[in-house]
């Protein structure tokens, strides 16, 4: 019996230890891989050469957005370690390629337009210009050829049992790179075409010549100022020209000559806040002069522009949270003013516009950073914009955006009922704003907490009622904010709950039960079963009867010790079913006292009676008795097996 | 006897004992939003602050300036997709992340034209560290690039079905589609760029479709912008848009229904019927002796 107890209860652990072995296993649903174990892997030695050939044609192909976007992918390409260095080269001659070719194409085309204006003398310093850049693509393109090579000569392609396709790859890298060639080829050519006509121009036309005078050489921005002057050619004048006067190289006014070629026109000054400024008059024939003058332009005049200057004072935090406000404040001033009238404040946090607002002095300006920002370093910048006579100014500080952690502090163990004072404070330490929102919540009851002087929330909450008895439950704080629905930011924290109530009533109710318990499994007292008395036809054994144990069975013959060891036998079960003992100073009678026997009560007695004849008395035992003897014994010890299960 | 007791003692220890331990014990399962290994959600949680949607109710799925995240490694049920087609028409955002399982079938029902190809996508230039952890580089929309060089992908698939102006992210041309799953480029198989990322609109809302779902993984979520491109990703939505996760579709592992049986128990007990239950089934095991010992005299 306790062989098969003690094994099924080591098969029922097995077994759910079992189960919980196979509850760990982790589902493989979805096929992916843990990135930190991936394993590192290159790729073939063509694909490599091949974006590299993909860079140089699409230079050649004059797609050079898209060139300048494979570029930028090259640092992500997996590469052997020892190629990363001339492949870093390879991308910086490409990109440094692109740019001469950009260049390039600008400057033709200005020159290209200024031939077309009459404008000679530019048009031939962007030719210059043109020459400069040709001459860089030239040397790029070698050094590119050369890092292609390179390139290739690491990777094998050079060697004599190198794989086709990475020769074959090498090949379309070097006719892409060839096809550079041809490229820069084209822009030379192009420069050539230009520089013929300027020089032929410029023998055959007339020149012309522009003078210019200014009433003023200071001036308020804004105001305006008088230009005048002429316009002669070979010393006559050109009566009805019409003139263009620059300012700054930008268009500000047109005039038209007079019959004696002499003009005069009022130039209003931009609001430009510099200390100076250039003018020029401009001329460039249309019409029935184009081929016959020269475009020119006048010698430049400086003016010196002045204007009110603005001042900007600022205060700003070092560190904010995401999500949260934080409060920029300032003053804008003018040293030439006293009263600057309203101007227009933005707050940026990198290009992303805070907040915008209007002040005619100080400022203070909440500013709310996005939620989505991702923590890190950012400049801040309060711009003033530029105002009439007033200059703009901006004042810029590095801001770093921090993630905020909030920590709850409140007792680990919470009594119900009752209360807790619970804290939470935002971290990193830095100023938080007043109006924020933080809620603490435990199961269903939740409280806003208020701001003390220490820069952390406090408040109690009040520990809802349920009728778990012990357990854990989740104590919540978040933080929200003004302008966001919604927390923004949340931590939560383990408490155990411990319900008193609960476990105070389940300790009332099952402390009599447990009380009756104890003592229904201590034994009766003897006396109990004495007032019972026997059962009716059974001897009563005689009280003086010596212990059973102090006897020797083999004495009393077959029949008798066979009586005596179904007693025993009887006995034994009993005292384990009872767990009472067979001691050795108890009389047979005694054993039935103490065994508090609730069945075969009749089967025992008649067996103790049996036993006490054989060992007390003179009868003599026959076989049927011995046999009626053994039977009740083995009566006995299957109602206390009953009795145990 | 003392053996006895003991014996019977044995069974209510030993699954008191596998019960703390179930309870105790972090869940490994792929996707599982309390799972702090690699293969988990937990680090997605406490960024985009998601709350679980483990029942397509509508109710719970305000429509206006959320986001749904669907991972649908099982299949819906008519009334779970009647509930997303309606959350999506009433302007909510859909996004579903998939690559090998049961997004076609979801889409099929919203009527659109895209489908997750279920063909692994593999990149043996642009990658980090495997060609089946392929570099996405080439973000056309200015919304989702924003902040966003290149973003790391773990065995995805593409999309196909998708027009030119809907999609938002493509591998690059030295990707191609492994049909033959030999994991090398062949012949017949369709090479890059191709569709990673597309949007599509549906009434007042909108559908995104991830062929991905590995880059929410904690392990994912740190490595190359993949984090800051999530979160361009859920800002489709509306900037600031709550973030939901559907749990029920992510799979059972035995341990989380264990976890998840336990709970129900738990709040069974803790209602006031179970409490009273438990009290009463306590009471009448101490008692069994006291009846027993009664009905014995009585016979």
């Amino acid at each position: 019996m306790k062989k098969l107890l003690v094994t099924l209860a080591a098969i029922a652990s097995a077994a759910a230890m079992a189960g919980l072995t196979s509850c760990t296993a982790p589902a493989a649903l979805v096929l992916h891989e843990n990135p930190t174990t991936a394993k590192s892997l290159f790729p073939a030695r063509s694909l490599i050469l091949l974006h590299l050939r993909d860079i140089a044609s699409d230079i050649s192909a004059e797609d050079l957005a898209k060139a300048r976007s494979v570029i930028r992918n090259t640092p992500y390409a997996s590469v052997p370690r020892e190629l990363q260095h001339i492949i870093e080269r390879y991308n910086q001659y490409s990109s440094d390629l692109v740019n001469s070719f950009e260049e390039l194409e600008a400057v033709l085309d200005r020159a290209s337009w200024l031939t077309s204006e009459g404008r000679l003398a530019e048009a031939r310093r962007e030719l210059e210009r043109a020459k400069v850049a040709l001459s860089r693509t030239e040397r790029l393109i070698q050094d590119l050829k050369g890092a292609a090579r390179t390139v290739a000569n690491q990777l094998g392609a050079f060697a004599a049992l190198a794989p086709a396709k990475l020769t074959e790859a090498y090949d379309q890298l070097q006719r892409a790179t060839e096809t550079l060639e041809s490229q820069r080829e084209k822009y030379r050519r192009l420069s050539l075409s230009l520089e013929a006509p300027t020089a032929k121009e410029e023998a055959e036309l007339e020149p012309t010549e522009v003078t210019l005078d200014l009433d003023t050489a200071k001036i308020f921005v804004g105001e305006s100022m008088i230009a005048s002057g002429s316009i002669t050619s070979r010393g006559s004048s050109l009566p009805n020209r019409r003139l263009t006067i620059l300012v700054n190289g930008r268009p500000a006014a047109t005039v038209h000559a007079a019959a004696d070629g002499s003009y005069q026109q009022r130039v209003e000054i931009p609001y430009k806040y510099v200390p100076s400024m250039t003018v020029q008059a401009s001329y460039t024939p249309t019409d029935n002069d184009l081929g016959t003058y020269v475009a020119s332009v006048s010698q430049p005049r400086q003016v010196e522009t002045t204007f009110l200057e603005t001042a900007l004072d600022i205060r700003v935090p070092d560190k904010a949270l995401r999500g949260l406000p934080l409060t920029v404040a300032g003053a804008v001033t003018s040293p030439d003013d006293a009263a600057p009238g309203k101007r227009t404040v933005r707050v940026l946090l990198g290009e992303e516009v805070l907040a915008s607002f209007y002040t005619q002095g100080s400022f203070s300006q909440r500013a709310v950073i996005r939620p989505q920002t991702p923590a890190g370093s950012y400049p801040l910048t309060i711009a003033v914009d530029a105002e009439g006579p007033y200059s703009g100014i901006s004042r810029q500080k590095l801001l770093e955006v921090m993630e905020p952690s909030l920590a709850v502090k409140a007792p680990q163990f919470l009594f119900v009922p009752g209360s807790v004072d619970a804290a939470v404070t935002i971290s990193p330490e830095i100023e938080t704003p007043s109006d924020a929102v933080v809620r603490l919540k435990l199961g269903e009851n939740t409280t806003v907490l208020n701001a003390s002087e220490h820069k952390t929330f406090a408040g109690t909450l009040d520990v809802p009622l349920s009728l778990v008895l012990i357990g854990p439950q989740r104590l919540e704080a978040s933080v929200e904010g003004l302008e966001h629905k919604g927390p923004l930011h949340t931590a939560t924290r383990t408490v155990v709950v411990i319900n008193l109530a609960n476990i105070g009533i389940v300790a009332l109710l099952l402390l009599p039960v447990g009380l009756i318990a104890r003592k229904r499994m201590r034994g009766r007292p003897r006396t109990d079963y004495a007032e019972a008395g026997l059962p009716k036809g059974i001897a009563e054994p005689a009280e003086s009867t010596p212990p059973l144990q102090t006897q020797r069975t083999t004495r009393f013959g077959d029949e008798g010790s066979r009586i005596l060891a179904a007693y025993m036998k009887a006995a034994q079960a009993i005292a384990e079913a009872r767990d009472v003992p067979v001691r050795s100073h108890q009389t047979l009678r005694e054993f039935i006292g103490v065994a508090a026997l609730n069945g075969a009560v009749e089967a025992f007695m008649e067996l103790t009676a049996t036993a006490e004849r054989t060992l007390y008395s003179a009868h003599i035992i026959d076989m049927a008795e011995a046999v009626r003897a053994e039977n009740l014994a083995t009566m006995v010890e299957e109602v206390m097996k009953d009795g145990a299960s | 006897m003392e053996l006895r007791r003991r014996l019977i003692m044995l069974p209510p220890i030993t699954i008191i004992l596998l019960a703390l331990i179930v309870w105790f014990y972090p869940s490994s399962a792929d996707f599982r939003l309390d799972n702090p290994g690699w293969n988990g959600l937990e680090k997605f949680v406490a960024e985009f602050n998601a709350s679980p949607a483990t029942h397509l109710q509508r109710s719970s799925l305000p429509p206006g300036r959320t986001a749904l995240v669907v991972v649908p490694l099982e299949k819906f049920t008519e009334p779970e997709l009647l509930q997303l087609k309606d959350y999506v028409s009433s302007g909510g955002m859909l996004a579903v992340f998939d690559d090998y399982g049961n997004g076609n079938q979801l889409l099929d029902y919203l009527g659109l034209e895209a489908r997750f190809t279920g063909r692994p996508l593999l990149d043996p230039l642009f990658n980090h560290k495997s060609e089946w952890l392929p570099r996405i580089m080439d973000l056309p929309a200015i919304r989702v690039a924003r902040g966003v060089e290149s973003v790391v992908l773990n065995h995805p698939s593409s999309l196909a079905g998708v027009s030119r102006d809907e999609v938002l992210a493509r591998s690059s041309a030295f990707s191609f589609l492994d049909l033959d799953g030999d994991g090398a480029p062949g012949e017949t198989e369709p090479t890059g760029p191709l569709p990673v990322l597309a949007r599509v609109m549906i009434g007042k809302g909108s559908v995104v479709l991830m062929a991905d779902p590995s880059i929410l993984i904690n392990g994912m979520i740190d490595i190359g912008d993949n984090r800051a491109f999530l979160r361009n990703v859920l800002d489709i939505g509306g900037a600031g848009a709550r973030v939901f996760v559907d749990e029920s579709h992510h799979g059972k592992a035995p341990l989380d229904e264990a976890k998840k049986a336990l709970a129900v128990t738990h709040g069974a007990l803790s209602a006031p019927l179970g409490m009273m239950g438990l009290v009463g089934t306590v009471l009448t095991l101490s008692l069994r002796p006291i009846w027993q010992r009664k009905g014995e005299r009585v016979g």
